[in-house]
């Protein structure tokens, strides 16, 4: 997974698709980046990469969700697909975290 | 997916509902453009199509549909106007789609592509900005709320129109995760087959990361559905308890609440997070929900149980026929018995009636596909075509519905293509540029008649005769000799066409047969009618109903026989000693004249075959008939043996030998079918032939009576056939050559009274100059002078023996009894002393007026193998009393009047000119009206004579058309007739005859010619 920071948000990048063979590498990941001493407002979960999800990849999105509510930081969902975008909606988890589908460059 | 047949089957015919709706609507709105319900309408069913496809995971269906009704969606929305383009592509995707639904065991395989990338462009090049759900973020926000408003609407109409509500509840991990398919494809299926409503994510289970891997989502939706309850745990491969269906009442505003319950329930600990941005939109759904629902009053209902139903209905009736049929005898010995029978009776007549009403759909079904079909054909030809319909809602049996479809499209395309003229030459002929084509469907005698209407050029019969000559269907000789209808029905012969050239819609040479055969299949018949440069109607007459009819229960030979009702008229009696209802002969075949009318009579054994049988009139006997014509001869045998028989047994054997003749109609057709006994009308059950007699045409199928026994079901159409069956219309029309045969044998019948004077010879005169015949002892014979007399109603009547005048043996015998003929219509009446009467006899004679000549007769003719010799009574009464009979030489005038003589027997011909010419008027004779008024417009004649009774053109037509005539107008026209019936002389008189007199007397007949040729010069 990558890292950057851009305009004061963490964004994170998944290099691939959040399947639940990839769920357990990319919880580490996302602990390791967002215990960083480097200061940030939110994180932005990129799926620019992502070109598919499973059920247990949306529980990590919540998850990654919930942990960054939990640390009092921003969190925000971008560059998603039409077909993951349109799911987000079907499960109303647009109201529960923002959903941007331009991509971070 | 495809596994289920059944459910395939349910899917492929609803979904073929909803594709003739939406084709109806895009029609609809094409020519009306924006109509919000009609847009619905179309949305509703397509989004219907979408769904049930999506639950078979028919993908090609669902993909095409959805993109359609994003079309739909937008013009719904007023993002999108409506154009010609627009319907054009929805229409030609729509067909795809009917087509991907009727072959849908491949329509994966059909190419799709096209029509959606067409769809998308035309989304996008219309559509105002934000269609697809990709766009920009802010666009959605703006454009969310009327979405939402949108979205509640469908919902709702989705209920109105059957959609259940269902509440569903998916563990995101345990459901989805150890399964193929990804979340976005199961959502994506949701979708495919219903609306989700309005939805829930509980995600209260998951605190932090760390909880990811075995913390479980609970995802709760509301969903609306064509689908059955039972059938969502199997579309979307969940677990049956996740899926409860909710009252379709439910209000919108309380959906949310629904899914939070149902999620904390769930979740059981933590509080869900209150959704942010919702309530603007609920709001508008709940706005959106103060329409009323309203409760559908109809279910389907598979058609094989409506069959089962109908089946058992029918066995009902068979049951209670023969229920009745047993107990008649006890109906008065068992008290209370008879109110339950009636009972009984009555409601399984309406059982079945209402049985029979479920099956019954109305003819739209079939006409609402033709405004497509036209609006394609009139593109294609350039034609402009306006559709009419009438009578949509006329219902016939789900069976014919089904079955109409192809032989009327062919019709319909026929008049299209052949009927109706190009604009620019109906433009030539004064008449609209439009062409008109009516599709009319009406009751008519038990039948459903369809009339397939153009107002287009016709038909040419002789191009029509030309062609058929040219494919060499018909030989020349043939159609030199065809009426028009036969020539129409050229048209369905195998391999007729008449299109110049092979196009798109027709002139493959194959149709109008197919056509032909697939309603008679059905039981009905087609009519042609048309008018050159006015146009052509196609008339298809069918039964209501293929399973149960009321029919007549008729016997021949002993067998029994069932004739469907709808095509009785009425029945004849004709009993073997009454005369007024005459048999008569064309071409050796029989005739009964009805009411003016000659219907064509075939006898029910000939046709099928049977032994014809009567009962000897000597022994009591059934014998085998050998002769044809029965009717006359064994009439007259019969009558002469009656006297010497007791009365009683007379009458019993008079009885058995009565015939009834059934007056059938089958269309423009009527004829008449000779049966020996008619056993009263029944309910019976049609079933189809067994397989070995299906070639035989007379029959139509078979039934079980009450008695229990089978019975034939007659087809008229079929007995036509086999008899080969002529039509007096056709008669009518017939060619020159034609025309001249059937005046040989359609002559005027003669009745003729045959006696022998005491000589062997046979001597006939005609019934019509006979007052009456009285039988004498000789004694009461006096002879005054030379002369004899007989004392006649108080006066003295001189009798005369015909032999004393004629070149005949004379051989003088007492005798124990004579007879007088006593003349009609004679101012000195002369009896005629005869010996023997030997018949009286119905026929038409061939008049030899050569080989035995004499003053006194008219000529002889060969009856029976006997010479017959005509009497001419009034030459005979001028030998014998000179001062009364011989006619006074009328020469007042130095010029010879004219007088046509319209008369057809070759007998009263002879009389009548030979009276009139000695009488000194110059005489034309005509053998009919047709040849009398070509005489009339080649000869000035001062006045004419007219047999009433003619064939070709009779004597009512003959006079109308002088009257017609402005040149003939005032022609004194005298009726010559033997009918002399008050009614007849009225109607005579009314068709504008001068006078009526009655066959013959002849010095009144001069008189009044006379008296009428003075008035007229009186008149200038």
């Amino acid at each position: 997974m990558e890292r950057t920071i851009l305009e004061n948000n963490l964004v994170l990048t998944p290099e691939s698709d959040i399947v639940s063979s990839k769920v357990k590498e990319l919880v580490e990941a996302a602990k390791k980046h967002m215990n960083t001493e480097e200061k940030y407002q939110g994180v932005i979960l990129n799926l620019g990469k992502v070109s598919m999800i499973d059920s247990i990849g949306i529980t990590f999105v919540i998850g990654l969700y919930k942990s960054a509510s939990n640390m009092g930081k921003g969190f925000k969902v971008s560059g998603l697909n039409t077909d993951i975008k349109q799911l987000f909606g079907i499960m109303r988890l647009d109201q529960v975290f923002e959903i941007e589908a331009t991509q971070i460059v | 997916m495809l596994q289920n047949e059944e459910f395939i089957q349910e899917f492929v015919e609803e979904a073929m509902t909803h594709v003739e709706s939406v084709e109806a609507g895009l029609l609809k709105l094409d020519a009306e453009k924006s109509d919000l319900n009609e847009i619905n309408t179309i949305f509703r069913a397509i989004h219907s199509v979408k769904g049930t496809a999506g639950f078979f995971g028919l993908k090609k269906i669902v993909e095409l549909s959805h993109s359609m009704e994003n079309i739909l969606g937008e013009i719904r929305n007023s993002r999108m106007g409506i154009n010609r383009e627009i319907i054009d592509l929805l229409l030609a995707s729509n067909d795809c789609l009917k087509g991907m639904i009727e072959n849908v065991a491949n329509s994966e395989e059909t190419e799709i592509f096209e029509y959606i990338s067409k769809l998308s462009i035309l989304l996008k090049g219309e559509s105002i900005s934000k269609v697809q759900e990709n766009a920009a973020p802010q666009d959605i926000n703006k454009e969310k709320a009327p979405k939402k408003a949108v979205e509640a609407a469908m919902i709702q109409d989705g209920i109105k129109h059957g959609h259940k509500l269902f509440k569903v509840r998916i563990k995101m991990n345990e459901d989805l995760g150890t399964k193929e398919i990804s979340p976005v494809q199961f959502f994506k299926k949701i979708q495919s087959i219903g609306n989700i409503v309005e939805s829930n994510t509980d995600i209260s289970h998951i605190g932090t990361l760390d909880d990811v891997a075995d913390a479980e989502i609970y995802f709760t939706f509301l969903f609306t559905t064509v689908l059955e309850k039972a059938l969502l745990p199997i579309a979307l491969e969940i677990p049956e308890d996740h899926v409860e269906e909710l009252d379709p009442s439910t209000k919108a505003e309380d959906f949310l609440k629904i899914v939070a319950e149902a999620a904390a329930a769930e979740a059981a600990t933590e509080k869900v997070e209150p959704p942010a941005v919702k309530e603007e939109s609920e709001k508008e759904t709940a706005q959106a929900k103060t329409q009323n629902i309203v409760v559908e009053d109809s279910i389907r209902v598979h058609v094989s149980l409506l069959n089962n139903l109908l089946n058992l209905a029918s066995e009902m009736v068979l049951g209670r026929n023969q229920l009745l049929r047993a107990m008649e005898r006890h109906r008065k010995e068992i008290p209370g018995v008879d109110p339950i029978l009636q009972n009984i009776d009555r409601i399984t007549t309406e059982l079945q009636e209402k049985v029979m009403q479920t099956r019954m759909q109305p003819i739209a079904n079939v006409f609402n596909k033709f405004p497509r079909i036209i609006r394609d054909l009139s593109k294609k030809l350039g034609k402009e075509i306006q559709l009419e319909l009438q009578g949509t809602d006329v219902e016939l049996d789900k069976s014919i519905i089904e079955a109409l479809g192809d032989p009327l499209t062919h019709l319909v395309r026929n008049a299209a293509d052949h009927g109706l003229e190009t604009p620019e030459k109906r433009e030539k002929q004064g008449k609209p540029r439009i062409g008109i084509i009516l599709l009319k469907a009406y009751h008519e005698g038990g039948y459903v008649n369809i009339d397939v209407v153009d107002d287009g050029a016709g038909i040419n019969l002789e191009y029509i005769k030309k062609k058929a000559l040219e494919k060499e269907l018909v030989s020349k000789s043939d159609v030199a000799l065809m009426s028009e209808q036969e020539a129409l029905q050229l048209l369905f012969k195998p391999g007729f066409s008449t299109a110049e050239k092979i196009t798109d819609v027709s002139g493959r040479g194959v149709g109008m047969d197919v056509v032909r055969t697939n309603i008679e299949k059905l039981g009905g018949t087609i009519e042609i009618f048309t008018n050159l440069g006015e146009g052509t109607t196609f008339r298809l007459l069918l039964p209501l109903t293929l399973a149960i009819i009321p029919s007549l229960i008729v016997e021949v030979e002993k067998q029994k026989f069932a004739l469907p009702q709808v095509n009785l008229q009425e029945i004849v009696r004709i009993k073997p000693s009454d005369a007024s209802r005459k048999i008569e002969y064309i071409h050796n075949s029989e005739v009964l004249r009805l009411r003016g009318r000659l219907l064509p009579i075939v006898h029910l054994a000939d046709v099928l075959g049977l032994k014809r049988t009567y009962i000897d009139p000597e022994t009591g006997e059934r014998k085998e008939e050998k002769r044809k014509s029965l009717f006359d001869q064994r009439r007259q045998a019969f009558q002469e043996k009656d006297l010497e028989l007791d009365p009683l047994e007379c009458r019993r054997r008079d009885d058995a030998n009565i015939i009834r003749i059934l007056v059938l109609k089958i269309g423009s057709r009527k004829f008449g079918i000779a049966v020996d006994a008619i056993h009263g009308s029944e309910e019976i059950l049609v079933k189809p032939l067994p397989k070995f007699v299906k070639d035989c045409k007379c029959y139509s199928g078979v039934t079980i009576m009450g008695d229990g026994k089978t019975a034939m079901i007659l087809d008229p159409e079929g007995i036509i056939g086999k008899a080969n069956l002529k039509f007096v219309e056709e008669l009518d029309r017939k060619s020159e050559h034609e025309i001249s045969l059937a005046e040989e044998s359609m002559r005027e019948q003669q009745n003729l009274l045959l006696f022998k004077c005491s000589g062997p010879e046979t001597f006939a005169i005609d019934l019509s100059m006979v007052s009456r015949v009285e039988e004498i002892r000789p004694e009461a014979i006096e002879t005054i002078g030379d002369k004899e007399y007989i004392k006649f109603r108080g006066d003295s009547l001189r009798v005369i023996r015909p032999e004393d005048f004629l070149p005949v043996a004379r051989i003088s015998k007492q005798k124990e009894k004579y007879y007088v003929i006593i003349p009609k219509l004679v101012k000195h009446p002369i009896g005629i002393l005869i010996e023997n009467i030997v018949d009286t006899m119905q026929t038409s004679i061939k008049l030899n007026q050569e080989d035995i000549k004499h003053h006194g007769l008219i000529g002889s003719t060969i009856l029976n193998d006997t010479i017959v010799l005509l009497v001419n009574i009034y030459e005979i009464f001028e030998k014998v009393d000179p001062s009364h009979y011989t006619v006074e030489n009328i020469k007042k005038s130095t010029i010879k009047r004219k007088i046509l003589v319209a008369e057809d027997t070759p007998f009263f011909q002879r009389m009548e000119r030979g009276y009139l010419e000695s009488a000194g008027y110059h005489v034309l004779m005509a053998q009919n009206g047709k040849e009398a008024l070509q005489l009339l417009q080649e000869n000035e004649v001062d006045l004419v004579l007219s047999d009433i009774n003619m064939p070709i053109m009779d004597g009512l037509e003959l006079v109308k058309k002088i009257r017609e005539d402005k040149q003939l107008a005032s022609l004194p026209v005298i009726a010559v007739t033997s009918m002399t019936g008050d009614l007849q002389k009225k109607a005579g008189l009314e068709a504008g005859f001068d006078l009526y007199e009655f066959k013959l007397d002849r010095a009144r007949l001069i008189e009044q010619i006379e008296q009428m040729i003075e008035k007229r010069r009186e008149a200038g």
